[in-house]
């Protein structure tokens, strides 16, 4: 009697065109955030070259010692982003939750760190209307970027402790594509504050 | 399996490794291997901008000041792209995922400057 075997058609190949296809949407999504986040930049960068004095004094009053910590605490939850990817693909769960857990941690670390400095530009009366002369114009160029940035830092954390949820009940042990994903969204809100504290801070 | 997939497929194993080969440095095993040592680049282009803000601060002059902005913003771009090419596996995916990333920019980009360039009242002959 001849043996019939059927070989099941899905397997390791379908799965990468899927995990490619969600990369696609993924990289799709952060194209539009790249329109949103140009604008809001250039926004600043406009005033800022327009109004040099302004900024000249709030950097004095501010100094960056803050943000410095800030940038990097988000450079580092990108490295343990891209660590915690690296052990969920190896199926270390506990290595991959635990990374997981630090990147959420270093989330919120920085979001307080933003609470503080916004804090500080409250003290100086800088806020979205120009409520003061001395500092016209800079409160709405400053939160637009930097709030919709903190924004999207909140959403990561929840999003983050939504990944480590998934995680634990050993949702990426075949597939971590949605580790990846995840990643990628992090790694892109680190890329715009790279070029956030260059432009705001720095500058 | 297409070659492309075999290709990213070897790449994500060869992140994998806790051994890395550096120009000049050579071999070198760190925990995380690549990923550690773009950590600690960015690190360290991340002082170095910031100790040429702090220093440069109060530089008088339009070339020096444009010096230090070109300076500046070029760290910060090398910085962005670092992230984007080893941590977001750029440089290891489908290259068509590189177009979706910088076509907007571009985009946004030219549309700003014509924005900024063009007088207000003229441009396309609209009133």
């Amino acid at each position: 009697m001849a043996e019939v075997s059927i070989k099941s058609t899905a397997g390791h190949g379908d799965t990468a065109q899927h995990n490619s296809n969600q990369k696609l949407a993924m990289w799709l999504y952060l194209g539009s955030e790249v329109v949103i986040f140009a604008i809001l930049i250039g926004g600043y960068a406009l005033f800022r070259f327009n109004e040099p004095s302004i900024v000249k004094r709030l950097h004095g009053e501010l100094g960056i010692a803050l943000v410095t910590a800030n940038t990097f605490l988000l450079l580092s939850s990108s490295w343990a982003m891209v660590m915690s990817l690296r052990a969920a693909e190896m199926k270390k769960r506990g290595e991959f939750l635990r990374w997981m857990w630090v990147v959420v941690g270093l989330g919120v670390v920085f979001l307080v760190g933003q609470y503080i400095e916004y804090s500080e530009l409250a003290h100086l009366q800088i806020t979205l209307g120009d409520v003061t002369a001395e500092y016209g114009g800079f409160g709405a160029r400053f939160y637009a970027p930097t709030a919709f940035h903190g924004l999207h830092v909140l959403i990561g954390v929840l999003l983050g402790l939504h990944v480590i949820w998934l995680g634990n009940k050993g949702f990426y042990d075949d597939n971590p594509i949605g580790v990846e994903l995840f990643g990628l969204y992090w790694h892109f809100v680190d890329v715009v504050w790279i070029l956030l504290f260059t432009v705001i801070y720095l500058v | 399996m297409s070659e492309h997939h075999t290709e990213a497929h070897e790449e994500v194993h060869s992140h994998h490794s806790d051994t890395v080969t550096l120009p000049v440095v050579g071999t070198i095993t760190v925990y995380g291997g690549l990923y550690t040592v773009i950590f600690g680049v960015l690190g360290v282009l991340t002082a170095i901008e910031v100790l040429l803000a702090e220093l440069f601060k109060g530089v008088e002059g339009d070339v020096a000041n444009t010096v230090r902005i070109v300076a500046l913003f070029g760290i910060g771009v090398l910085k962005a792209v670092i992230v984007v090419w080893f941590y977001m596996h750029l440089r290891s995916d489908n290259p068509l995922f590189r177009v979706v990333l910088i076509m907007p920019l571009v985009i946004v980009l030219v549309s700003v400057l014509y924005l900024i360039g063009v007088p207000i009242g003229e441009g396309l002959g609209y009133r």
